[in-house]
């Protein structure tokens, strides 16, 4: 079909032929590749090698995850008699144990594993309910304006001023600590960054004429909301998503670590720091290996989403 | 008294080194002067549910109210079997039938209190016999709140039993004659009774003081003690000071006593390791005892006593499905004893019957029970539990409680009972413990209060203690123990005494409403600095006896 070129490339005056392809085009001009915004984000996040490392670690965690149970060499349960040394103490590196084992005989690295399952549920359930909650009251608060901004903004402010740590102890001393009231507790504390830049987001957006017109072509709010605005708010919801998983990983980590986690014997890498501390000269192994794990879980999920921004923003200049 | 996670400092053994002299193992205390001055500084985990006298039964709290009150007698301040005879303290002289303070036929005691003993300031007036009609009379008074959970020791007095059921205005079986005299008349003549009025209850506190404060009292002690309350930082510390109305000022040695409430025992260890915390109230972790056993520094302050104390899973019997005996006896049978041992680095011994090595009633070389996990199968089985069921199992959240009771939860499993396992603070647990029907299964200890089995059973076992605040955890009592028990302490001859004791733990264990675990074997460690320091059988710490070189 005809190919219009580019309008800088035209002389004034010149007469555009149209039975010209690109291909013949092509030969006189430079080709300039049209890339859609999704082409141009993975291009862009593949040069970021720290990105990269990051997004291959979270593979091999959500496989090591979802796997738990064929790879890893025992069940985390079980206390061995052989696990503990005739004083009572805990083994370092075996052949039978890779990396030891933990004050009650357990072999360390399949807590570990089974570790990772507890937080990578945790984190992703715990932001993707603040996600959502952060989404809607954005929005809501972006869109109509008025007393339901201010509202909304305000009730934002407080929660920000609020010392979080010590809400989510509050609540979960008043349920009973276990995997889903975590998911919850987290998830209402932890909404307020979400809101607020969604709400910025949505702010500059409603102004564009393309919500005027389909204001004017009588649709919804509703449907101007979630056909309209939302699709542009994919960009920032992506990269605060990933952000925000390796915040609601630390905050399990951190509630396991002073009790008010998930319930022994399941495994947690925050409970395995707890119960390994005062080992830490005796066997120092009990708090570094599931230290590593949280410290490069948390890394990697940071790493991507600082990649995922710098490819989402188009003045971003390369590194 | 409870052993809620602390494992204080009992020694029924000898073995007391001063830190400060250079040899180990030596009998007796340290070689070195007093000195008066410096501060000594205790660090506890838990803080003290309460400083009152009549209300406060456990061990950190008894620690705290031992420097601050004070009652007629005291234990010799000694290591060792020297430590658990009865020395005078408030009182000129201990009763005896030899000096007439106990009358011919054992139901009257005679009490005469040393003159010019004042309370500490601000109430600072003399001491008289009329206080102590008060201070017992205020453990059995229907009106005190919360319910005091000693008064089953004092129940034999006459005319108490009327008083505490409101009846009588007055215990008419304490008299005081004069200023200075005390008379106790008792219903049956009771060999304990000496060891009873001893205990921190009968601590003498004054009127005034009480009705000032109220509900508060608790956390304002004052007493007759050698040392005095200053404050109390809640979660903090707990700091006394010389009482400069005490009646012996020259034995009394440190200005201060700081106890220190919010260090885990390994940070109490590093603490004291760097010279910040004189004595641990807590014990050597099991992480860290064979590391100092090894240190060449500091094995030579390491202190280790079997202590006459047990720790036990106690089983609600007014909470499904324990009511049913079969399912506690699989309990017992489900347990794996020697490794709770093995976990605390073999600071413990594992306990097979209700009394521990070296308390009157003990039997020797006998095991109730053991590790057999198909014979508590089997018991589940004809319980009508063939493939398990679901519980909890409560514990305390100090090192190495936790610990242990995931081994236990483990021990369940393989048997099918599945337990969640709850942690909370030890005050918490202290409370909640004492609630009918709101735990299950829960870990709980008790230490010797006086060297003699009545101090288990009535305590443990009885209707008395079955209530809601009772030490009493599984809530199970019979009449048939009831029984065994107003007939033991009726006896005279101290043989057959115990030997009805001792029959009375077969009956107990029969029917399982606790299921035992390990005797303690108390580790600790003092600092470089402390001198006189010692493990009182009966005390714990006894700071108002050490000193700071």
């Amino acid at each position: 079909m005809a190919y219009l070129p580019p309008h800088d490339m035209v002389a004034d005056g010149e007469v555009v032929d149209l039975e010209k392809t690109r291909a013949d085009w092509s030969a006189d001009s430079p080709l300039v590749e049209h890339r859609s915004t999704w082409n141009e984000v993975r291009l862009r996040f593949r040069k970021d090698k720290f990105a990269l490392a990051g997004l291959v670690t979270i593979v091999v965690l959500v496989i090591v995850a979802v796997f738990a149970k064929w790879i890893a060499p025992h069940n985390p349960l079980t206390q061995y008699d052989s696990g503990l040394t005739m004083d009572g103490m805990p083994v370092g590196s075996s052949r039978h144990f890779w990396l030891g084992t933990d004050t009650l005989g357990r072999d360390l690295l399949s807590r570990i594993i089974y570790g990772a399952r507890v937080s990578l549920v945790i984190g992703i359930c715990a932001n993707g309910f603040a996600l959502v909650l952060g989404v809607i009251f954005g929005l809501m608060a972006g869109f109509f304006r008025g007393w339901v901004e201010t509202l909304i903004m305000r009730a934002t402010d407080v929660m920000m001023a609020f010392p979080i740590y010590l809400f989510a102890m509050a609540l979960i001393s008043v349920l009973k600590p276990g995997l889903w009231i975590l998911v919850v507790v987290i998830g209402i504390v932890y909404w307020t960054p979400m809101t607020r830049v969604i709400h910025g987001e949505v702010l500059s957006i409603r102004e564009k004429e393309f919500v005027d017109a389909a204001r004017l072509t009588g649709c919804t709010n509703r449907r101007i909301l979630f056909r309209h605005l939302l699709p542009h708010l994919v960009a920032p919801i992506i990269v605060y998503t990933s952000l925000g998983i390796a915040t609601t990983v630390l905050f399990e980590a951190v509630l396991s670590y002073i009790g008010l986690g998930v319930q022994p014997p399941t495994p947690s890498w925050g409970q395995m720091i707890s119960d390994g501390q005062p080992y830490y000269l005796s066997a120092p192994h009990l708090v570094i290996y599931p230290g590593l794990a949280i410290t490069l879980t948390v890394l990697a999920f940071n790493l991507v989403g600082d990649g995922l921004r710098d490819a989402f923003d188009p003045q971003q200049r390369r590194r | 008294m409870p052993l809620v996670a602390t494992l204080a400092l009992v020694a029924l053994a000898v073995l007391a080194t001063g830190c400060g002299s250079k040899s180990t193992g030596n009998t007796g205390q340290s070689t070195g002067t007093p000195k008066k001055g410096g501060t000594i500084t205790l660090s506890y985990f838990s803080e003290p549910s309460s400083l009152d006298p009549a209300i406060a039964w456990n061990v950190i709290d008894w620690s705290v109210e031992h420097s601050v009150f004070q009652s007629f007698l005291q234990y010799n301040p000694k290591p060792g079997v020297e430590g658990t005879k009865l020395i005078p303290c408030l009182a000129a002289e201990v009763p005896s039938t030899q000096n007439g303070g106990i009358s011919a036929d054992g139901l009257t005691y005679t009490f005469h209190l040393k003159h010019g003993i004042k309370f500490q300031p601000p109430v600072s007036r003399e001491v008289t016999a009329q206080d102590f009609k008060y201070t017992i009379e205020r453990v059995l008074d229907p009106k005190t709140t919360p319910v005091p959970p000693g008064q089953s020791f004092y129940l034999n007095i006459t005319g108490a039993k009327a008083f505490n059921s409101g009846k009588a205005t007055e215990v008419t079986g304490i008299t005081t004659p004069d200023t200075y005299t005390v008379k106790i008349q008792l219903d049956s003549p009771d060999l304990s009774f000496l060891n009873a009025v001893t205990m921190e209850f009968c601590d003498v506190i004054p009127k005034e003081w009480v009705d000032k404060w109220g509900r508060n009292i608790g956390r304002h002690p004052l007493g007759t003690g050698p040392y005095m309350f200053v404050s109390w930082s809640p979660g903090q510390e707990i700091v006394l000071k010389r009482n400069p109305n005490y009646w012996d000022p020259n034995h009394v040695w440190a200005d201060e006593i700081d106890y220190m409430m919010s260090f885990t025992p390994s940070t109490a260890l590093l603490k004291l390791q760097r010279g910040e915390v004189d004595a641990l109230g807590d014990n050597v972790p099991p992480s860290d005892v064979v590391r100092i056993k090894n240190d060449p520094t500091w094995s030579k302050y390491l202190f280790s006593q079997p202590l006459i104390a047990i720790s036990y899973l106690y089983m609600d019997v007014l909470s499904k499905p324990f009511d049913n005996v079969k399912v506690r006896q699989a309990v017992s049978w489900a347990i794996n004893r020697d490794k709770l041992v093995k976990l605390q680095a073999g600071q413990a011994v594992p306990l097979y019957q209700i009394y521990p090595p070296g308390m009157p009633g003990y039997q020797e070389g006998v095991k109730y029970y053991g590790y057999d996990p198909t014979k508590a199968k089997q018991l589940l089985t004809e319980a009508g539990f063939p493939n398990g069921f679901k519980t909890q199992i409560y514990t305390d959240n100090v090192d190495p409680d936790p610990k242990l009771m995931q081994s236990v939860q483990n021990d369940l499993a393989a048997i099918g009972i599945q337990a969640d396992l709850r942690t909370m603070s030890n005050n918490a647990y202290y409370t909640f413990q004492g609630q009918p029907g709101k735990s299950t299964m829960g870990s709980f200890g008790w230490w010797m209060d006086y060297p003699d089995p009545s101090d288990w059973i009535a305590p443990l076992f009885s209707k008395a203690s079955a209530v809601a605040g009772g030490m009493n955890s599984s809530f199970w009592w019979t009449p048939e123990l009831e029984t065994m028990y107003t007939e033991a302490q009726a006896m005279t001859d101290p043989q057959a005494r115990i030997a009805k004791y001792t029959d009375m733990q077969k009956y107990i264990l029969d029917q399982a409403p606790y299921a035992t675990l390990y005797a303690p074997i108390e580790t600790t460690l003092c600092s470089k600095t402390l001198g006189g320091f010692y493990l009182h059988p009966v005390y714990e710490l006894d700071p108002a006896n050490y000193w700071q070189q």
